[in-house]
């Protein structure tokens, strides 16, 4: 049996960190954000804009400059396995007139958030979690009565909104919120992933009637309803996107090797015993997801850690136990179904990766194994019409097929989930789906709905691609489908990341997993996910205080596996409460998905989320001022806060405009003109 | 010897000049045929009360009949470059003919829309809809850029929008800047 490895764990003290000044960026957007309510600007400057010249350079720019910029500062703290994040958003208005900000902003999936600070000059106003709709109104009556206010709100589990009330003139309010997460191990390595900016979501559906309120591109749909709400206006392609800072410190407890960006050149150091310490360069752009890769040294890998918190009579705890792999593992025979997003924000670089890692996916294909290809954008559509066995001719033409495909259209990908998740025609193989994708959807409720009834005996493993992929989506849909997800950022990641997952799927799963405690205790995930190579079994939980025993256990290539371990504390943590409680609220959604009584749901989650003070779908929150700033006759216009672009996003495939109001006409009879003029020397030169 | 190439040229260049200008007289042949068609749907459309697609593979229908500068013009739903090629058409998202809210009808500056050039302030247009006569007075024309789908905002009252694409003397089949003529509901006249 492993030994409960107790990591050496500090007191979580954060130090305030004296970067440099940001960098900010007022780049120029699109023309929706730019104006929201003024007059239009003269035609030869809105040419300017369109040649990428920054509004900044010229004073003619008036119009341009008033959008808030926001720059970000980011600090993250690991403990263990638990990270805690500080996010800085400073909040310019260089304008001469009063503004509300609006900012979407991603964040890690089940993050729980905490903390609003709202800090105006010398004084520091700290938020309250409400429950959304009671948030709203307090933001609102503070913004009508011009005290200063911030409202972050939850729009998706990853996605939230930062809106602020009243910056003046010149003005600069800086808003800090703070998270708690889990830090993923998995084949020994721990992966931490701070996302940059957004790739724009496919909004599928029709568009809802008269709905084209405000500040994002996309319309409301009736399969997006908030479309507008999670579509923020992207800065123009050829604007410096938005600086961020980003420290990282980690207090291991143990010797770490392999401190690794693979996306951004950061700066290492080790501070004292253990505690290591990550700086991103300052100029690093905004334009893709950070990840920080670290694995402790193979002699102290830890196979078990159990932490814990107590809280009044109540103990939260978080147990992470590694199974025990066999030395040879048999390889199982398959069918794999891959599937790939040839969508539009696959467009340019993520089409690459993704071809280079469904090449290598069908490369590793084993002979006795069966395989087809699906690609979907407006529509889905298979290679075969049945999977083929692996022969040099079947994986000539799937490399063929891969070659010839071009990103462009829609993300349809309930169709694709149908055609891929469709296992009517018995092989009695076990049938793998590795559906690689950015996840730019924004009806991802419906599509884990369809996953979830539709899975049958597939698993489906999700493969995220591109520089900022919806990894919430992503990993969500993984563990409807009872598979796991792959981040993939670059190409130059595709080996790595791909070969992990390939050898996920040759090997045997630990299946039926369950965590058994002794006496009465409340854990989550409640149904736990099959387990592959080198991943750990994570169980979030609560109990009385006191100590008992949890029996876990499962099936390891057809036979049962089971180990009994203490419940004895051996490091102390914080912020496990809010863990637990974000844990309980995935499940909760998750069984909404299943069930008929959402109401019912929603209720828990509300009362969940209000117990233990964190942001969820039905609690916001709201940090106000009490005296107004902005003198009553002075309006405040409201403005939203452009993202990044990813790098690597083509946006003209993904936005349309107004529509195009002109044909070719002139231009051919203007060529033929051309060409007539042309034949009069050659006439002259015959008949002269 | 000289006489011999230049005769090639000369066919080769009267050629491509003939392709050009059929090219051209296929899209202006489009856009006034398909009018008489679609007259056809309306009439369809007005006593059944279903929408009837003017042709059989037509991923559209009629949705108003406009009248401005004493000319009629069929619009059908939807603005993509297939509808617009037809006829103007109704922008996707924005209030429906005969309803309330902000209008907007989309045409081609060199066919249908060509004469949104000559429209004044104080014009009137009258829109024809399954729900019966709407009278617009044009208030305003206003140059934007092709992205800023701002201008189809509703505003609280009930107004129409004719856009196509600016300047109106722009040869090429794409432009960046839209013309959009804003006009307000009146009283029948």
């Amino acid at each position: 049996m492993a030994p409960l490895l107790s990591y050496a764990v500090r007191p979580a003290v954060f130090r305030w960190l004296h970067l440099a000044p940001l960098l900010l960026c007022l780049g120029a957007l699109f023309a929706q954000a730019q104006q929201a309510e003024e007059e239009l600007l003269p035609l030869d400057d809105l040419s300017h804009v369109r040649q990428g010249s920054l509004a900044l350079a010229s004073p003619a720019w008036q119009g341009l400059k008033l959008s808030p910029a926001v720059a970000t500062r980011v600090h993250m703290q690991v403990t263990g396995l638990v990270a805690r994040v500080r996010v800085e958003q400073r909040f310019t208005n260089p304008s001469d007139q009063w503004v509300n900000g609006t900012y979407l902003f991603p964040l890690p999936e089940q993050t729980a958030v905490d903390s609003l600070r709202l800090v105006v000059g010398e004084r520091v106003i700290e938020g309250q979690i409400q429950p959304r709709d009671t948030a709203r109104a307090l933001y609102q009556q503070a913004k009508r009565e011009g005290k200063k206010a911030s409202l972050v709100s939850q729009q998706r589990p990853n996605l939230f909104t930062n809106q602020v009330a009243n910056i003046g003139p010149g003005e600069t309010l800086r808003i800090e919120l703070e998270y708690q997460q889990i830090v993923p191990y998995q084949g020994g390595q721990f992966s931490l992933r701070f996302p940059m900016t957004l790739t724009p979501r496919y909004m599928p559906g029709q568009p809802l009637k008269v709905q084209f309120n405000s500040l994002g591109w996309a319309q409301d749909r009736d399969q997006v309803p908030d479309a507008s709400l999670i579509s923020p206006p992207l800065k123009h392609p050829d604007a410096p996107p938005g600086a961020v800072a980003l420290k990282v410190e980690i207090l291991a407890g143990m010797p770490l090797e392999g401190i690794v960006s693979p996306y951004h050149r950061v700066q290492i150091a080790e501070q004292a015993d253990h505690h290591y310490q990550v700086r991103l360069q300052e100029t690093e752009a905004a334009n893709r997801d950070f990840v920080l890769n670290w694995r402790p040294r193979a002699d102290s890998r830890p196979t078990a850690a159990l932490f814990s918190q107590v809280q009044g009579n109540e103990q939260y705890g978080l147990l992470m136990l590694m199974p025990p792999s066999s030395e040879q593992p048999q390889v199982q025979a398959r069918e794999v179904v891959f599937v790939l997003d040839t969508s539009g924000s696959m467009a340019s670089a993520s089409i690459l990766q993704a071809k280079a890692a469904l090449a290598m996916g069908i490369r590793d294909l084993s002979p006795l194994d069966y395989f087809n290809l699906i690609e979907f954008s407006s529509q889905a559509r298979a290679l075969w019409r049945e999977p083929q066995g692996v022969n040099a001719d079947s994986v000539a033409e799937a490399l063929d097929f891969i070659d010839g495909l071009d990103a462009e259209g829609g993300t349809e990908m309930a169709a694709a989930l149908a055609l891929a998740l469709d296992d009517r025609r018995q092989t009695g193989l076990l049938r793998q789906v590795v559906f690689i994708t950015d996840g730019a959807v924004g009806n991802e409720e419906a599509l884990m709905t369809y996953i979830r009834r539709h899975l049958g005996q597939s698993r489906l493993f999700t493969v995220g691609i591109g520089a900022a992929p919806n990894s919430y989506f992503m990993t969500e849909a993984a563990e409807a489908g009872r598979g796991t997800f792959t981040f993939i950022g670059d190409l130059g990641q595709v080996q790595g990341s791909m070969q992990q997952l390939l050898d996920k799927l040759r090997y045997p799963a630990l299946t039926e997993v369950f965590a058994q405690f002794g006496g009465k205790v409340e854990s989550y995930p409640s149904v736990l996910p099959d387990l592959y190579l080198g991943e750990p079994v994570m169980v979030s939980f609560r109990q009385q205080a006191g100590s008992g025993q949890v029996k876990l256990g499962g099936v390891y290539d057809g036979l049962p596996w089971a180990v009994s371990l203490p419940l004895e504390p051996q490091a102390e943590a914080s912020g496990l409460d809010k863990l637990w409680a974000r844990h309980k609220i995935a499940q909760l959604s998750r069984e909404r998905r299943q069930g008929d009584n959402p109401e019912y749901y929603n209720r828990q989650i509300e009362r969940v989320a209000m117990r233990h003070q964190i942001v969820s779908e039905f609690t916001s929150l709201v940090a106000l001022d009490v005296t107004p700033s902005r003198p009553a006759r002075e309006p405040a216009a409201d403005r939203a806060v452009p993202n990044a672009v990813p790098q690597g996003l083509d946006t003209q495939r993904v936005f349309g405009g107004l529509p195009v109001g002109a044909t070719s006409l002139r231009q051919h009879l203007l060529i033929a003109l051309l060409l007539l003029a042309m034949c009069l020397p050659f006439w002259m030169l015959r008949y002269d | 010897m000289t006489r011999g190439w230049s005769g090639f040229v000369l066919l080769g260049l009267l050629a491509l000049a003939s392709w050009q200008v059929a090219s051209a007289g296929y899209i202006w042949a489009k856009a006034r045929l398909a009018q008489y068609l679609i007259a056809d749907a309306w009439q369809q459309m007005l006593q059944t009360g279903e929408p009837v697609r003017p042709w059989r593979w037509a991923d559209t229908w009629p949705v108003a009949r406009l009248e401005i500068k004493g000319q009629s013009l069929y619009v059908l739903q939807g603005a993509s470059g297939r509808v617009l090629a037809f006829a103007p058409g109704h922008v996707d998202g924005t209030s429906e003919p005969g309803h309330r809210g902000t209008i907007a009808i989309a045409g081609h500056r060199d066919t249908h829309f060509a004469l949104l050039e000559q429209v004044q302030a104080g014009d009137r247009v009258t829109l024809h809809s399954r729900l019966g006569l709407q009278h617009f007075a044009i208030s305003e024309g206003r140059v934007v850029s092709a992205g800023d789908s701002q201008v189809l905002a509703p505003t609280g009252d009930t107004r129409l929008l004719l856009i196509t694409c600016y300047p109106f003397d722009g040869l090429a089949g794409q432009a960046s800047e839209r013309y959009v003529l804003i006009a307000h509901l009146v009283e029948p006249s």
